[in-house]
């Protein structure tokens, strides 16, 4: 009988124990920072806007343009506050084609072998265009065994499932076969745009974008990583979508495609002046190419409705940014998660 | 595939209880490894849930549904514990050992993929 007793206490605090452990483990998943500063009606706006695509949230920074006229909202952030751009990264490498146009460096139909280490391989044939356009017939990434399985081993850590080097790039490109020259998002093509940009410069991407683009625009704040340790001290990390934590991304030799950081105020300084015809290689915003149910797309940039836009993602940041030249209303939308920001970039386009 | 991991975590979760508690042959464990390999399961897959799950979508307070049936399996083992051998009886003690040991790579999979 005491025997019983004994095994029914042991018993019940094993269920205790293992009830303790699972309360102290009970997620917490980021929520969107009561800390909020900017413009009263846009802060309501975005939260009416974002309560219809709930998940996780933590810093957010919007901004509203108008003409002249910027409205922001942040929680939890400044406008000095840095984020991930992810793909709006490749806005910057279509600007850089267009600028080197302009240049006399490159033509749109120079050739990605004449520039890059690619033999007489298929992708050697491709087009500066064709990779601005996602036209290329290149696929959105090299495929392989090992890439297959490092990217979802990268995935389920919250680790950055790039970083390969420059020749390691030219051998994946040297390695794929060419599809149906239609558009296909490729973040491949936009890496080897980008460091064939580079060395037609006869310099690396990270200083070609600071030369041409953002330090032209002021963009202080803005860079374009290639390994963690060319972070800024201090650079954030952010949440996937699940509120896991995520680790930085910057990409190594596919940077071009996604890696640059900013802020809300360079992002609104890059933003308007592309609205307003004053950036560097702004001709990349024209749409010269249909894409899909995107619409159209210039070097980068997609036209849809009337709304020229790019959005981004990595693992622990979204972005969205966009302008209408008609109704001069701009919008830039950064966020530290990996919740879709799309909806919200869109809805805060229509015109009031 | 975020939410398949909590079904998963449910799933395991709900197998540990009834192989704690049941004596029907297609659940009750035939030996104290399997019984702590089924909780150790269940344990993984919470693992998993907690990190796949997109907990900013759903209320975190689920997590607490799996988690008791963890602990009602616990609770359920250790009453069980004295009326089971070590090792299944008739098979072949490698056999049990390399059963342990594939569960244990798996749980070392699922630590270094989702913990740290």
């Amino acid at each position: 009988m005491r025997r019983q007793k004994k095994l029914l206490v042991a018993a019940v605090a094993a269920a205790v124990a293992v009830v303790a452990l699972g309360a102290a483990a009970i997620p917490r998943p980021p929520s969107l920072s009561a800390e909020v500063s900017g413009d009263d009606a846009l802060v309501a706006e975005v939260r009416a806007l974002l309560a219809e695509s709930p998940g996780a949230r933590d810093r957010l920074s919007v901004a509203v343009i108008d003409g002249d006229e910027v409205r922001t909202a942040a929680f939890g952030a400044t406008d000095a506050t840095e984020y991930e751009i992810g793909s709006v990264t490749k806005t910057i490498t279509g600007s850089l084609l267009a600028e080197a146009i302009d240049r006399g460096e490159v033509t749109a139909d120079t050739a990605l072998g004449d520039l890059l280490d690619l033999g007489d391989s298929a992708a050697a044939s491709v087009t500066l265009e064709e990779l601005a356009t996602h036209s290329s017939g290149l696929p959105r990434l090299p495929v392989s065994v090992g890439s297959v399985v490092s990217s979802i081993v990268a995935s389920y850590r919250g680790a950055d499932p790039y970083g390969s080097t420059i020749a390691e790039l030219e051998a994946d490109a040297r390695g794929v076969a060419l599809g149906e020259k239609e558009f296909l998002y490729s973040n491949l093509g936009v890496a080897l745009l980008g460091q064939a940009l580079a060395a037609a410069a006869d310099t690396d991407y990270p200083q070609l974008a600071e030369e041409r683009v953002l330090g032209p625009l002021g963009m202080d704040d803005s860079y374009v990583p290639t390994s963690p340790a060319e972070l800024r001290a201090g650079a954030p990390t952010g949440y996937t979508a699940g509120g896991r934590p995520s680790d930085a991304w910057t990409l190594g030799a596919d940077a071009p495609a996604g890696s640059a950081r900013s802020t809300l105020a360079d992002m609104v300084a890059y933003t308007t002046a592309q609205r307003d015809g004053s950036a560097p290689g702004v001709s990349a915003t024209e749409p010269i190419a249909a894409a899909g149910e995107s619409g159209e797309i210039g070097f980068a940039w997609l036209t849809t409705d009337g709304v020229t836009w790019h959005n981004g993602a990595t693992g622990g940041f979204t972005s969205w940014i966009g302008f209408d030249r008609e109704s001069g209303r701009a919008v830039v939308v950064l966020n530290n998660t990996g919740g879709n920001v799309d909806d919200l970039g869109f809805a805060l386009m229509e015109v009031e | 595939m975020e939410y398949i991991s909590g079904f998963v975590a449910f799933a395991f979760a709900a197998a540990f209880v009834a192989s704690a508690f049941s004596h029907r042959p297609s659940f009750a464990p035939r030996s104290r490894l399997e019984l702590v390999l089924t909780g150790l399961d269940a344990a993984a897959a919470l693992v998993l849930a907690r990190a796949m799950m997109p907990w900013g979508e759903v209320s975190p307070l689920l997590w607490l549904v799996p988690v008791a049936a963890v602990a009602a399996g616990a609770f359920g083992t250790v009453l069980r514990w004295a009326h089971l051998p070590g090792l299944r009886v008739g098979r072949a003690r490698w056999r049990s050992v390399l059963y342990g040991v594939l569960h244990l790579a798996m749980y070392a999979v699922v630590l270094f993929l989702f913990v740290g």
